[in-house]
């Protein structure tokens, strides 16, 4: 059985591409913490927002609400936002909702 | 076994816990806890945002127990009636990029979980939700 692990972001930043590695459990808390960051990033002039999953072990439909609602506003401004290399938890909740392709696309 | 909660966020660590410790006891596969963990965090989480019109505490009831060689998940609520099994499920045949992102939590309820069933009882919602255990799982 996995451990519960609370949501841990850490980030890399290159110029404006921001990079958030996403570990542990995105609920509702988690996916909160993780809008605050995609809007400081975007506060800050980020053009390209990768959010890498391999390490989310659960992925609820807030935190999926989040990916694609700032998809959406990014794209709109001529900027992007992807998931990146989706763990099996993360990737099963993508495909399900029929957002994955559209998550993982290339702008 | 069953756990008692209050309306608030941080509850549902409890029931997460109770889940864990009742598929540790049951020996369920870790793909049958992963679904069960994802359909009760999005019921609790419709329960407590949506379910309540007063500022009161209320306490919700998650009952968890092996049925039919199955998980059945039963979580009890006095919130207004809601029947999770009318709400009209997402169009996926438009294109991702058109589509609205509300409603996903009960349609995850439904692709994740294998039954479900909803009555209304003394004023309660009662909703369920079952997972199949596969033999040799």
């Amino acid at each position: 059985m996995k451990s519960i692990m609370p949501m841990n972001i850490q980030k890399n930043i290159n110029g404006n591409i921001y990079e958030f590695l996403v570990y542990g459990r995105v609920d509702g808390e988690g996916a909160n913490q993780l809008e605050e960051q995609i809007l400081l990033a975007i506060r800050a002039g980020a053009q390209i927002i990768y959010v890498n999953l391999a390490g989310a072990t659960f992925l609820c439909s807030a935190g999926l609400r989040v990916l694609v609602q700032y998809w959406h506003q990014m794209k709109d401004k001529q900027k992007s936002l992807q998931a990146t290399r989706l763990s099996p938890e993360a990737d099963a909740v993508l495909a399900a909702s029929g957002f994955r392709e559209l998550l993982i696309e290339k702008i | 076994m069953q756990v008692v909660l209050i309306n608030q966020p941080a509850e549902k660590k409890k029931s997460l816990q109770a889940l864990r410790e009742f598929a540790r006891e049951h020996r369920l596969p870790e793909t049958v806890l992963q679904s069960a963990d994802l359909a009760l965090e999005e019921h609790l989480t419709n329960v407590m945002k949506y379910g309540y019109e007063d500022a009161r505490v209320h306490e919700i009831l998650v009952r968890l127990e092996m049925v039919g060689g199955g998980l059945q998940i039963e979580v009890e609520d006095d919130g207004k009636a809601f029947n999770p099994l009318e709400f009209p499920a997402p169009n996926l045949t438009l294109p991702p990029s058109e589509r609205p992102v509300g409603g996903m939590g009960i349609h995850l309820i439904r692709s994740f979980m294998d039954d479900l069933g909803y009555r209304r009882e003394g004023g309660r919602n009662v909703f369920q939700m079952r997972k199949k255990v596969a033999v040799g799982e």
